[in-house]
């Protein structure tokens, strides 16, 4: 009986000089077959894109200083310069006019959609959200997750493979897969964040068995 | 007619928007933000960690606060010693700077964010190193040596560099040697 097992893979720090398939195919081919599904944290994607920035880069717009104040300080879009770098990818005024959507929406008890609306604003880590030496940097969300867990899938012959936005406070979410996988199921799998947000250097999880966990469910 | 309309509903629009700003500025002001305070004077005094021919290690701990209202980040804390070689040429300073609730020995602050309220510690270590390979000879007259606790904070408001200083004193760098 097959049974579903998490593999964190220990990598160098990655940056934008890294290719983010040939990092997973160095680090982790030799651990994955066919029936195994390669997840990838989001954050060292963005990096590997070189999507990322510095509050010392950004000069910070009247949108992003008045709509700051009214976002919980937790949020990465409680800072000034995590708002701007969200503003600069989804344009001042929708950021501004769905921000109004979404207070109205809340109103009638309908959370989220601000954040719904601009994607941006809910990928997008403040400083501290990710391991030195970007800890200083503003990291957006990755470019085209899909096509990236396609590619990763193609090049190591797995099961499958995708792109996932977990934290240690119970958030999971696939961003980005190979066709033919469930983002739900894979979040949950995923829920008790096997990468590690801080300095664990293991960006790589495996999820051994998968194909044959789905189809001994079947 | 039309002209008096005009002007009434612009004087009315510049109105709202007038009350609406400073109702925003009046909730930014109770809202407030993160306020750090480097409580310099009650650091420890400076001990002399290490001691060879050459070379004098001495080492202080600096508490600080975060006093604001809001929470706030410490993106980068460094220490940055002023000897000028007109006042005194004969040692070569080495310093660093580390959070005592994440230590590391590389001299790199990694972003730590601090809720109001919290505190947090840093260790500053000063390395004298004597260029005539006599270090206890050459701090006879070591002078009162300032040290810039310089950091970067990032919160709701723009980031901003601000410093505290501490002092090595001559005073302190003697005893540490007659205790050694």
């Amino acid at each position: 009986m097959a049974e579903l097992e998490l593999i964190p893979v220990k990598t160098r720090i990655l940056t934008d000089k890294d290719d983010i398939v040939d990092v997973i195919e160095e680090y982790a081919k030799k651990d994955v077959g066919p029936d195994d599904i390669v997840c990838s944290a989001e954050s060292v994607v963005a990096i590997t894109q070189r999507r990322y920035t510095r509050p010392e880069e950004l000069t910070p717009s009247w949108q992003a200083r008045l709509m700051r104040r009214f976002v919980p300080g937790e949020g990465s879009m409680a800072s000034l310069y995590g708002m701007q770098a969200a503003m600069n990818l989804e344009g001042e005024w929708k950021m501004l006019f769905c921000f109004i959507i979404g207070f109205l929406a809340k109103l009638i008890s309908k959370t989220g959609v601000w954040y719904h609306l601009c994607r941006q604003a809910s990928l997008t880590d403040d400083v501290t959200g990710t391991m030195p030496p970007f800890d200083k940097c503003i990291v957006y969300g990755p470019a085209e997750p899909d096509k990236v867990a396609e590619k990763i899938k193609q090049r190591l012959g797995c099961y499958g493979a995708c792109v996932a936005d977990v934290n240690d406070l119970k958030r999971s979410a696939v961003l980005g897969h190979s066709r033919g996988l469930d983002p739900k199921e894979i979040a949950k799998i995923l829920i008790d964040n096997p990468f590690g947000n801080a300095s664990q250097k293991t960006p790589i999880v495996i999820i051994k068995n998968y194909a044959k966990f789905v189809k001994q469910g079947k | 007619m039309l002209l008096y309309v005009l002007i009434n509903v612009v004087i009315a629009v510049i109105g709202i928007v007038a009350v609406l700003y400073l109702l925003f500025r009046l909730f930014a002001w109770r809202q407030g933000d993160a306020r750090f305070i480097i409580e310099a004077r009650r650091r420890k005094p400076f001990a002399l960690k290490e001691l060879t021919e050459d070379t004098a290690v001495f080492e202080t701990e600096v508490p600080f606060y975060n006093g604001g209202r809001q929470l706030g980040t410490i993106m980068d804390f460094y220490p940055r010693t002023l000897l000028p070689r007109e006042q005194y040429d004969k040692c070569i300073v080495h310093s660093q700077l580390a959070n005592k609730d994440a230590e590391r020995d590389d001299n790199y602050w990694e972003s730590v964010i601090y809720n109001p309220g919290d505190h947090g510690k840093i260790r500053v270590t000063i390395a004298l190193v004597s260029k005539n390979h006599s270090i206890r000879e050459d701090l006879k007259t070591f002078p009162d040596m300032p040290i810039d606790l310089v950091y970067q904070v990032v919160s709701r408001s723009e980031w901003y560099i601000h410093k505290a200083r501490i002092t090595l004193k001559a005073t302190e760098v003697q005893h540490e040697l007659e205790m050694h």
